[in-house]
């Protein structure tokens, strides 16, 4: 092996490193604002929101919500379940907006709190479908979960019962991590009864049917 | 030595294409869930590194689009494809995030009712999540649990996707799987969504519609493809220098500009 040999080598390799650079470097300014997503808002949002005429922007907040599907999710939507509209024409209306349009919860025949911290709480979406659940309530388990848990055991434990309650808001504690997914049946003469949160998930969901 | 500088040559050039392209990949990733984060107020990654079952995201899966009248399909799936294997494709492109079959749109469809019917013209069965027929004909397949998608499930901008999706299909004889009035349907009640729509990388997921058979009711699923929101609502003015520093990119879920 020569000098020149090895010279040469060498050249490959940095023109070969150089070229690696550059085309990473040129990726990167191609998509030089992937570290500034928090900055930026989303034109394309925008646009489709105005472009078909948004007129279903609402929030519900948490510890507000006392409608029939009440949502501290807002996705800058209304989800108070007015929007089953014309079907297949999105017409007016936040595309991120829920489409059906639950019963109230209090329907269900559970106490329902006025405020609640609950992510979302509503009744059947198809009352006449003994498939549907009667109740659902979603809890958000990385926001005021024990504030959710409590109002949750207030609304439950009238009808379901001290014992299974207990049970059921201490099988929700298990969910410590979204890592962790949840799924659980309880019956009582009346009610079945499921727990159920997906891996993953932020979101633990109470179901409730009628037996 | 020669032999040395060759290798090392030659190791060069292996290894350039492969870093060089080896970040898209996770970039797709990475705006997904950019994406996902600011249209639907997910909080945190939607795709994350491994499913429920310890599973990775397949790179190969999607790295081999599906191609939709002419839109490319990217299916972010966990795991291998998986289950039966017909007309060289298998039923499932891989796993959901939960552990669910992620379907494979290409696989040939169980029931043939589509080649003598409109789409809009079955049975199709609303909110399957709380079907007990949908829910035995999943836990059937030997699949995880279909459980109701509180933030993606129902959203009125999959009305519109899956329609523009649908038009896309063909059946086995080449004619259009939307009829007449499959705009007129809200296809958002019906589907369960695996894979979000972002506003480059299209979105999946599935429905189920009822047949009796034998005098009992049978539930068969079709997946669906929702197209990216490029595709449903190309933005009327270049979002270009609109905001500062936006090239277009942003959100992407893929990056593929």
């Amino acid at each position: 092996m020569t000098k020149k040999q090895l010279i040469i080598s060498a050249v490959i390799a940095v023109i070969l490193i150089g070229l690696i650079v550059a085309v990473s470097v040129y990726g990167k300014s191609n998509n030089s604002n992937i570290n500034d997503s928090k900055k930026v808002t989303y034109p394309e949002r925008r646009q489709i929101a105005t472009s078909i005429g948004n007129g279903a922007e609402g929030s519900g907040s948490p510890g507000t919500g006392t409608s029939s599907d009440s949502d501290s999710n807002s996705s800058g939507s209304n989800n108070s379940g007015s929007s089953s509209k014309a079907a297949g024409s999105i017409g007016s209306g936040n595309l991120y907006q829920k489409t059906y349009k639950a019963a109230p919860p209090e329907t269900s025949g559970y106490p329902v709190p006025k405020s609640h911290h609950f992510f979302k709480i509503e009744g059947s979406l198809k009352p006449s479908d003994p498939d549907q659940a009667e109740l659902a309530i979603y809890i958000d388990f990385e926001s005021n979960f024990e504030k959710q848990l409590q109002e949750l055991e207030k609304t439950i434990q009238p009808i379901l019962g001290q014992d299974i309650t207990k049970e059921i808001v201490a099988y929700m504690r298990t969910k410590t991590s979204r890592s962790v997914g949840l799924d659980k049946w309880w019956e009582t003469d009346s009610k079945k009864i499921n727990v159920a949160s997906g891996y993953g998930s932020y979101i633990i969901e109470f179901l409730s049917w009628k037996k | 030595m020669r032999r040395c500088s060759i290798v090392l040559t030659v190791l060069m050039l292996l290894i350039f294409p492969a870093v060089a392209f080896a970040e898209s990949f996770q970039e797709t990733i990475t705006y997904a869930n950019r994406d996902i984060s600011a249209r639907y107020q997910y909080r945190g990654d939607f795709f994350v590194s491994r499913n429920v079952n310890g599973l990775s995201l397949n790179q190969n899966t999607w790295k081999n689009p599906i191609n939709l009248g002419g839109v490319s399909v990217h299916a972010l799936v966990y795991g291998n494809p998986w289950g039966d294997y017909r007309n060289g494709q298998y039923r499932y492109l891989g796993y959901t995030i939960d552990g669910l079959g992620f379907t494979n749109i290409n696989f040939p469809c169980d029931s043939k009712d589509l080649l003598s019917k409109y789409i809009e013209d079955l049975d199709w069965i609303e909110y399957p999540w709380n079907s007990a027929l949908v829910r035995q004909a999943v836990s059937n397949m030997g699949e995880g649990k279909l459980r109701r998608d509180p933030m993606f499930d129902c959203l009125l901008a999959t009305r519109d996707l899956a329609y523009k999706g649908l038009q896309l299909e063909k059946n086995e004889n080449g004619r259009a799987l939307a009829g007449p009035r499959a705009g007129s349907v809200p296809w958002e009640k019906y589907i369960h969504v695996y894979q979000p729509s972002t506003q480059y990388l299209c979105g999946i997921g599935r429905m189920w519609n009822k047949k009796i058979i034998g005098g009992k009711p049978v539930a068969y699923y079709k997946t669906v493809v929702m197209v990216p929101y490029n595709v449903a609502y190309p933005p009327s003015t270049p979002p270009k220098g609109e905001v500062p520093g936006f090239k277009g990119e942003l959100g992407g879920g893929g990056g593929f500009r």
